[in-house]
């Protein structure tokens, strides 16, 4: 069974170099809400989300809450698949959010997530958004997702 | 609020009509549908549906059914969704139930699918307050 060590010990920079690359181009979710990823030694740092009139539900108010949760998501998706060191996309199995707080009015969004442990090819993660500009909590989630088990063809040990 | 209302609703709000969504009525229960477009994809080896947008679909289904039978507007509280089959680049449609209507909280299920309404893609439990 893998366990977070053996996972986070597959340190390939090029293969996490061309999944983040490959997650920023492919998806055009990603593309189309302007979602911006920061990573940093080939783990997801963040992702956020800057404030878009387009992006919120009334004109007047802050984004849509919804996109607290999809950001979430996204940055689930791509830290598990840094953490796994794996090319092809992640499934989300399940997953939970609360909404503490909606966005305030012209404010971004960062998400930040944490890998609590790996049960064979799923992961387990926590993480929460909170606004860019001010540090206010505005959602916590967690989740299990679903990678496919890293080979020899698509990881350097 | 009526359907025709919320549908004006949706038609009018920035970040909704970005997806086109289009609402129905059906038997008395509302069918929200989420048209596919590239800028809802998040696997594009597969061209499924990114989960969050998924997620967003249950949650938009749930709160509107919840307008519709309480005349009230509500906040999301919480949100548990299961991803249950792989999505395909089709239309997403959403209906939602309420299991507990209470004055301070409602509590409803909600259950997406694409193309064979027996095959749900996705299913949510959701918390609002009233």
């Amino acid at each position: 069974m893998a366990t977070n060590q053996d996972l986070s010990q597959n340190d390939n920079t090029d293969l996490k170099s061309e999944i983040e690359s490959r997650f920023a181009q492919g998806m055009g979710a990603v593309k189309d809400l302007g979602i911006q990823i920061e990573c940093t030694n080939g783990r997801l740092s963040h992702m956020h989300l800057p404030y878009r009139a387009d992006l919120c539900v009334e004109d007047g108010q802050g984004l849509c809450p919804n996109l607290a949760s999809t950001l979430l998501d996204t940055a689930f998706g791509l830290d598990v698949m840094l953490f796994a060191n794996v090319k092809k996309y992640t499934a989300t199995i399940d997953y939970s959010t609360s909404l503490i707080a909606k966005p305030a009015h012209k404010v971004g969004l960062v998400a930040t997530t944490e890998v609590k442990g790996t049960n064979h090819n799923s992961v387990i993660m926590t993480g929460e958004v909170r606004e860019l500009e001010t540090g206010s909590l505005v959602l916590t989630g967690q989740g299990n997702f679903l990678f496919n088990k890293p080979s020899t063809s698509s990881v350097v040990s | 609020m009526t359907v025709s209302e919320l549908q004006t609703y949706l038609d009018k709000s920035p970040y909704y009509k970005r997806y086109a969504i289009s609402l129905t009525e059906e038997n008395g229960k509302l069918i929200t549908e989420l048209p596919f477009s590239d800028s809802l994809i998040g696997n594009p080896a597969i061209r499924a549906i990114h989960g969050g947008l998924v997620a967003m679909g249950l949650e938009l289904g749930a709160n509107l059914q919840a307008n519709l039978d309480t005349g009230s507007k509500l906040t999301p509280l919480s949100q548990t969704s299961s991803f249950l089959r792989r999505t395909k680049d089709k239309p997403m449609f959403v209906s939602a139930e309420p299991l507990k209507s209470g004055r301070r909280f409602v509590v409803m299920s909600a259950v997406a699918w694409q193309e064979n309404r027996e095959k749900p893609v996705a299913t949510a439990q959701l918390t609002f307050q009233v």
